[in-house]
């Protein structure tokens, strides 16, 4: 299977999912009142993450991007799982 | 590869689902909206990818890339939410636990919002000042207290953080009362402007308390001194007494000689006096309740009053009030007849106008009351705070400074209390208490 066509959504995904990074760490403060804030971190990181490697992939090393892509947002599906779990135990 | 990681994506968000959809899961309804949301778009994403993937339907990826659109939104959304509902469940824990503290401290404490208004109050204080909830301090406050109500405008107007005093205020009966407070400036979670906290403490009991133990020590050193006065007195007329006893034997013999019959007479009443004066000196330096008996002393009053109206002579009138019945107490006659006269011999010169005196016999709260009154010059504070004093004395050359020390001895050795109420020019009342006696 070759490359896929760009797609301009998937780089309109990352700039809203930069804008999410960057909005978040302006209200750090309020967003650290979050109970297990870190692993929303990290599911936000892991969003990011995907998205990027969504991007990347049209240009460099499709199947590695396209494998870390699908992974990164298991990742994120799983933190954000893990976080609910975690919470409810509070 | 890939699909794997889809469907493991898939498997926890719906294990997710399950475990938002709890009842205890602690997220308010408004944030678990957003929540359901991501996690439904999550959801259709790995589903539409396993499609996209297995089975190659591109309307499938078109699904999940319009999908991936919202995303990054409704994270924003849902991290707004859960970030406010926490906030405001912390706030309101905080408040929670500020009003639980303040109800259950063992004080009167007062939280007090920006108009001065009463938010929550402790225990102690419902107590003290019931139904104040809600209303303003000044309508609660027990006394006014002007410095409180200044130190706390200044505190919520944020020129001071904190502050503390006392106040004293005279009641509606005369008498003091003291207060004690503290103030401390707070942010009130729920309310733009900050409030402030007040621990207010009425102190009276304990300053009248604390009175009370420093004159009972001053009455104690008094007493003290007199006591030691006593013993010295009674040392020198033990000694004294010896002395004259053998000028006694001496003048026994003198007196069988014929002139000297007359000097003889005239040796015989010095000693008397010096005796008589000795025996008073020994009486004054004996201590304790030897040689106390039941006596009544409404019939040693009307026993004694005759001498008293010899002593005042014709310028004073002896005013005696006493109850008819007896008033039975544990003393000795002599030395209450003496406390008695020098009393209304005391009288009689603060009186030199002179005037009525009033000798005044009561039992009032299981104690015997003679009030001996005067309506002459009075006495200043600083002459009544001496009063006691060995060889303090306000007649000059005339007076000798021991006849209130005996008295106050006479007093303390029956387990009474002597008192002065005096004001110049209002005369003076002295009072003595005595215990009735234990078969009274």
């Amino acid at each position: 299977m070759g490359t896929p066509p760009f797609d301009e959504r998937e780089v309109a995904v990352l700039v809203g999912a930069l804008l999410l990074v960057g909005c978040t760490l302006y209200f750090l403060r309020d967003f650290k009142r979050v109970p297990r804030w870190q692993m929303l971190s990290l599911a936000i990181f892991s969003l990011v993450l995907g998205n990027v490697a969504t991007v990347l992939e049209h240009f460099v090393a499709y199947k590695l991007f396209n494998h870390l892509e699908h992974a990164a947002y298991a990742m994120q599906s799983l933190l954000l799982a893990a976080w609910a779990y975690k919470l409810q135990r509070v | 590869m890939i699909v794997l990681f889809e469907i493991l994506g898939f498997l926890a968000i719906s294990g997710a689902f399950y475990v938002v959809s709890l009842k205890r899961f602690p997220v308010p309804q408004q944030a678990r909206l957003p929540l359901y949301l991501l996690l439904s778009l999550l959801a259709i994403d790995h589903v539409a990818n396993i499609l996209e993937q297995q089975w190659s339907l591109m309307w499938a990826d078109s699904i999940a890339d319009d999908l991936s659109l919202a995303t990054p939104m409704l994270w924003a959304l849902f991290l707004v939410e859960i970030a406010r509902s926490h906030l405001s469940s912390q706030v309101a824990g905080q408040s929670e636990q500020l009003s639980f503290l303040i109800e259950r401290v063992p004080a009167a404490v007062a939280w007090l919002d920006s108009e001065q208004r009463l938010l929550a109050v402790s225990r102690v204080w419902e107590k003290t000042l019931p139904k104040s909830n809600g209303r303003l301090l000044v309508e609660v406050l027990p006394a006014s207290l002007p410095k409180l109500v200044e130190a706390l405008r200044e505190c919520l107007a944020g020129d001071v953080t904190e502050s503390q005093g006392e106040e004293q205020v005279r009641a509606a009966n005369q008498r003091n009362r003291y207060f004690r407070w503290s103030l401390r400036r707070v942010s009130d979670p729920e309310r733009e402007r900050p409030g402030a906290l007040l621990i207010l403490e009425e102190t009276t009991e304990a300053v009248e308390a604390e009175a009370a133990r420093t004159a009972a020590v001053e009455e104690l050193a008094r007493n003290q001194r007199a006591a030691d006065l006593g013993q010295l007195a009674a040392g020198a007329a033990h000694d004294l007494n010896n002395m004259l006893q053998v000028i006694g034997n001496a003048n026994e013999e003198l007196a069988s000689v014929a002139e000297a019959e007359v000097a003889s007479r005239d040796i015989r009443q010095a000693l008397d006096s010096a005796c008589a004066m000795t025996r008073m000196l020994l009486r004054l330096g004996a201590s304790g309740s030897q040689g106390l008996s039941r006596l009544d002393l409404t019939a040693l009053v009307t026993q004694v009053e005759g001498l008293l109206k010899i002593a005042l002579g014709r310028r004073h009138t002896l005013i005696v009030s006493k109850p008819s019945a007896a008033i039975m107490i544990s003393g000795d006659a002599t030395r209450l007849e003496h406390a008695i006269l020098n009393l209304v011999v005391n009288a009689r010169d603060a009186s030199p106008a002179g005037g009525p005196i009033h000798l005044v016999l009561a039992v009032a709260e299981g104690v015997a009351r003679l009030t001996v009154k005067d309506e002459g010059e009075g006495m200043p504070k600083d002459v009544q705070d001496q009063l006691f004093r060995p060889f303090f004395t306000t007649k000059g050359p005339r007076g000798t400074g021991l006849g209130l020390v005996s008295v106050q001895s006479t007093v303390s050795q029956h387990g009474g209390t002597i008192s002065v109420e005096s004001l110049p020019g209002a005369g003076s009342a002295f009072e003595l208490r005595i215990p009735l006696s234990v078969e009274s």
